[in-house]
């Protein structure tokens, strides 16, 4: 669509900059309710004049750390998070470049199970689990919340329908060159599959950061308690005092937006690539 | 003993095609054998299953006198350079040369060693820091053949090495490739679809099509006696013409080649030994367009041609002409030397007899 | 090269690499399919036979074999049928309304001005905000009384026309409060689908296009929205998917109140299960949910496939 016309140009900006405006107001609120003191948070909602705090304060933020731990659960959700990505990332790369790339009877059976399991959210299995794993006595643990979700369908048919477009030439080399198929997978196909892992990556870490039904259901202590559950809990806390649990938003928000600003490119393509293999 | 043998060996793919059909090829010890054809006649397949890249739904495929059928490629000590080079991209050229070596457990020296002999030998030594993406299509064509030699392969295997670079190159690396490997005198099966390639390279020539290996033997052989048209139609350039023709005892008993308004005695030699007749009557004729003079010469018969086209290279021109009274659906092609202009529309050109060649229905040379 | 190569196409035809690889596959696969099988399959069978039971976490009953009773009992529940009603209004209005949304955000980006990765940045921002934090943040903005943002920026917009209201706790207006939260968190992740699929039209099918006389509306009709069909229909299904799956709002927001007016399905499973420890009953409900996905799966398949098979 060219644009030579001005008065479309200034246009496009001017509905853009308005809906980019309003979508900011709820990020605008919570940072600028943090930095208020509790009882003028709600009074002072209902003017945009008032989004700048006339007398800006850090108590907030130093009550959050008086009444909650925040710092485990922002240790929890980081370890929690962490592990189910780096161990889904081996996990199911693995299994994916099997399914693309080996020679194995039962090959296709397993690819067909694998593809019928991605329709299965965990809400439809979390009743069952949670009553799998109290089986298992994991309740209130750490490896309840990533054990679970280290095996993903989603994640191993991203990694096979990637490993299948790859051209076969560098790996045939490799086979004359004399490696092994253990060998040609670390040392030759993840160096040249940067985007895939990235893309994986992102998606896992975007759907595992904010899981809150689960630790709901399973925990109930809060030493492993993640950040989304931290949140909700704190605000059910009596008294309620909107500037600290802002400021917990803020906090919990604000190392997953650096992240993202540094890194939005892939965030992008991560979440662009899912919907070309749908 | 030959050092590669083809026995009997067919390849089907699951679609139901015959990539290859019943070939039995041997290639000796040190000898550059060219395989060649059009795209699709199954060439890169027979690479593939000599690299053990693809296993032969039939027949035996021999290295050094031992069946390798159900060799991996890594214990079939052979090497290849890919169409594409295939070069590890996140490796450097160094790693990339290292990479057979090390997978074979060789000592940190000796790798050493070996990368610095094979840089000198191809003229890596200032790439070898650099990257595959930063080298140009010559030179990753350079260390796609250091990777394949830095091992000392028994058998070398090269996938038309030569069709990504530009024509300039082309000839150069050619003759680099010629060279190298007469120095070095391995094995090697060279693939490729340009027949100026093979003929300028091979020891022996493999013509291929649609599966079938067509004739197997040296340069010469295969320009001056072609098995069968698609043989004599590939190599050449322009390839050998082909006419339909009759061939008919005259009154007096000498044999005529009859097609048109051409009338070529044939010598006795050229005469197809028990043709019958009736399937005399309709041959296929060939002549090479070197072999057509513009002048009478000793022995030559003159033959009246229709100039369609004629195309001036400098050093020879080419003319296309029709067999006047023939119905030939292209026009039939003469290479003359020199700036020619032929005096339109009757010309004539002069033919030897023993220039001809004489194919049957079935595409293969009567003798 | 032009070689068919057989790699995944004829392992009948390929004894040997069968052999040779089958010991390291398995040893790659063995991993994600435990896990796979553990705690994805396991589950989903165990649901299914335990919808079947009367389980009951803490109870002295024997377990036994009840057949459909669970389903019968939940479908005669008016708050479970409540929920399924629910679910089903909250996708009717998600799914057009991001939808469309999404779409138009992706073309107004998609131009070659400056400034759009900016803009593009800001409407992903709320993606990555958990839902949890999300609705907190939301529950002040629909916060009651003139105060509330969303009612006295309605009062500005109506010029005082407009009553503050009680959003959460209003029967009619909790439900609609919910899908504004969830558009706003979920727009930008479709958003960013689209504008990549837009973004891979090539610009000369527009220029042909101009030069055979085709207007703009033309353009869209033609070019456009045929080349968005697939991404299109992902997006409305994993949307629509979605929508059944809605829980954290409704968790932290409404706890499905007022009266049954937001709850939804996972809500009621979860509450049966680990709130009055009926497992078997939690666990038919999430049968029936399973069954609602994978009919609405299928369905976009099928018509997926009917595009696929007739452009």
């Amino acid at each position: 669509m060219r644009c030579g016309n001005v008065f479309a140009r200034v246009a496009a900006y001017l509905v853009l900059s308005g809906m980019a405006l309003v979508f900011l107001i709820p990020v605008a609120m919570m940072v600028s309710g943090s930095l208020k003191p509790d009882h003028l948070v709600l009074p002072e909602a209902g003017r945009l004049a008032n989004v700048v705090p006339a007398k800006p304060t850090l108590d907030n933020y130093r009550d959050v750390f008086a009444r909650v731990p925040f710092a485990r659960y922002m240790a929890n959700s980081i370890f929690i998070t962490g592990t189910i990505v780096f161990c889904g990332l081996l996990v199911n790369s693995l299994a994916g470049y099997a399914l693309s790339r080996l020679h194995w009877r039962g090959r296709k059976a397993v690819l067909t199970g694998v593809i019928a399991l991605i329709i299965l959210p965990l809400e439809a299995i979390a009743v069952p689990l949670f009553y799998e794993v109290t089986l298992f006595g994991w309740r209130n643990t750490y490896l309840v919340q990533i054990v679970p979700f280290i095996a993903n369908a989603f994640s191993v048919y991203l990694f096979y329908t990637f490993f299948l477009e790859l051209p076969e030439e560098l790996e045939e080399a490799a086979r004359i060159d004399g490696a092994r198929p253990m060998r040609i997978f670390f040392s030759i196909v993840v160096p040249n599959s940067q985007p895939v892992f990235a893309a994986v990556a992102i998606l896992t870490f975007l759907t595992q950061w904010g899981s809150f039904l689960w630790p709901l259901m399973v925990t109930h202590s809060e030493s492993v308690r993640p950040l989304p559950l931290g949140i909700a809990l704190f605000y059910t806390l009596p008294p309620l005092q909107w500037g600290d649990i802002f400021a917990f938003g803020v906090m919990m928000v604000l190392p997953v937006l650096a992240v993202f600003l540094l890194f939005q490119r892939w965030f992008v393509q991560g979440v662009a690539s899912t919907g070309m293999k749908g | 003993m030959a050092a590669v043998e083809f026995r009997n060996v067919s390849k089907r793919f699951a679609a139901g095609t015959e990539a290859v059909r019943n070939l039995n090829l041997a290639i000796d010890d040190g000898e550059l054998v060219v395989l060649v054809g059009p795209s699709g006649c199954g060439k890169s397949t027979v690479l593939r299953l000599l690299a053990g890249l693809e296993e032969p739904s039939a027949g035996e495929i021999l290295l050094d006198g031992k069946v390798v059928n159900r060799i991996s490629p890594r214990q079939r000590n052979i090497a290849m350079v890919f169409q594409n080079y295939a070069l590890y991209p996140h490796m450097t050229v160094r790693d990339n040369l290292a990479f057979p070596l090390r997978m074979r457990r060789t000592p940190r020296e000796t790798v050493a060693r070996k990368i610095a002999d094979i840089a000198g030998i191809l003229d890596l030594r200032e790439l070898l820091d650099r990257r595959p993406g930063q080298l140009s299509g010559g030179q990753k064509q350079r260390v796609a053949m250091g990777r394949a030699l830095v091992r000392n392969p028994s058998v070398f295997l090269l996938d038309e090495p030569l069709s990504n670079l530009d024509a300039k190159l082309r000839a150069q690396i050619r003759a680099d490739i010629s060279s190298l490997q007469k120095r070095l005198a391995r094995t090697t099966l060279y693939v490729t679809h340009d027949q100026v390639e093979a003929m300028t390279l091979g020891d022996r020539i493999a013509v291929m099509e649609r599966g079938e290996l067509h004739q197997v033997g040296t340069p010469a052989e295969l320009y001056r006696r072609p098995r069968s048209i698609f043989v004599a139609r590939f190599i050449g350039n322009p390839g050998m013409n082909i006419f339909s023709a009759s061939v008919l005892r005259d009154k007096d008993g000498t044999w005529r080649l009859r097609t048109g308004n051409w009338d070529i005695p044939l010598p006795p030699e050229k005469l197809p030994r028990g043709g019958s007749p009736e399937a005399l009557r309709s041959i296929r004729a060939g002549l090479r367009p070197e072999s057509f003079g513009s002048a009478p010469e000793e022995g030559t018969v003159p033959c009246a041609v229709r100039a369609t086209a004629t195309e001036f290279l400098g050093h020879e021109t080419l003319v296309y002409f029709h067999i006047p009274g023939a119905q030939v659906a292209t026009p039939l092609a003469a290479r003359l030397p020199g700036h020619m202009t032929l005096p339109e529309p009757a010309a004539e050109l002069h033919i030897h007899p023993s220039a001809l060649y004489l194919f049957g229905g079935d595409g293969i040379l009567l003798q | 090269m032009a070689t068919p190569s057989n790699r995944t196409n004829s392992p009948a035809l390929d004894g040997l690499r069968r052999e040779q690889d089958a010991p390291t596959a398995w040893i790659f696969a063995l991993p994600a399919l435990a896990g796979l099988i553990f705690f994805v399959l396991a589950p989903f069978l165990l649901a299914l036979f335990l919808s079947f039971t009367n389980l009951r976490l803490g109870s002295p009953l024997p377990l036994e074999f009840t057949g459909l009773r669970q389903y019968t009992r939940i479908f005669a529940d008016t708050a479970f049928l409540r929920a399924l009603q629910n679910n089903t209004v909250f996708a009717l209005m998600v799914v057009p309304v991001q939808t469309a949304l999404a779409l138009g955000l992706g073309l107004l980006i998609n131009q070659p001005l400056r400034g759009m990765v900016v803009f593009r940045t800001l409407f992903f921002t709320p993606v990555i905000f958990p839902l949890s934090l999300v609705s907190v943040i939301w529950i002040l903005i629909f916060a009651p009384g003139p105060d509330g943002t969303l009612n006295s920026l309605l009062q500005w917009l109506t010029l005082g026309a407009w009553e503050p209201r009680d959003f959460l706790h209003d029967p009619r207006l909790a439900l609609p409060a919910i899908t504004v939260t969830s558009i706003w968190q979920g727009v930008g992740f479709q958003m960013v689908i689209l504008l990549a699929a837009l973004q891979s039209i090539p610009a000369e099918l527009y220029e042909a296009a101009r030069v055979d006389g085709a207007r703009k509306r033309q353009q869209f009709v033609h070019i456009t929205l045929p080349a968005l069909k697939n991404p299109l229909t992902f997006v409305i299904l994993v949307t629509t998917i979605l929508a059944f799956r809605l829980f954290d709002q409704v968790q932290i927001m409404t706890r499905g109140g007022p009266n049954h007016a937001t709850t939804t399905v996972m809500y009621e499973a979860v509450n049966a299960a680990f709130g009055s420890q009926q497992v078997a009953r939690g666990a038919a409900m999430t049968v029936v949910f399973f069954t609602i996905v994978l009919t609405l799966t299928l369905v976009q398949r099928r018509i997926a496939g009917q595009e696929r098979a007739s452009s």
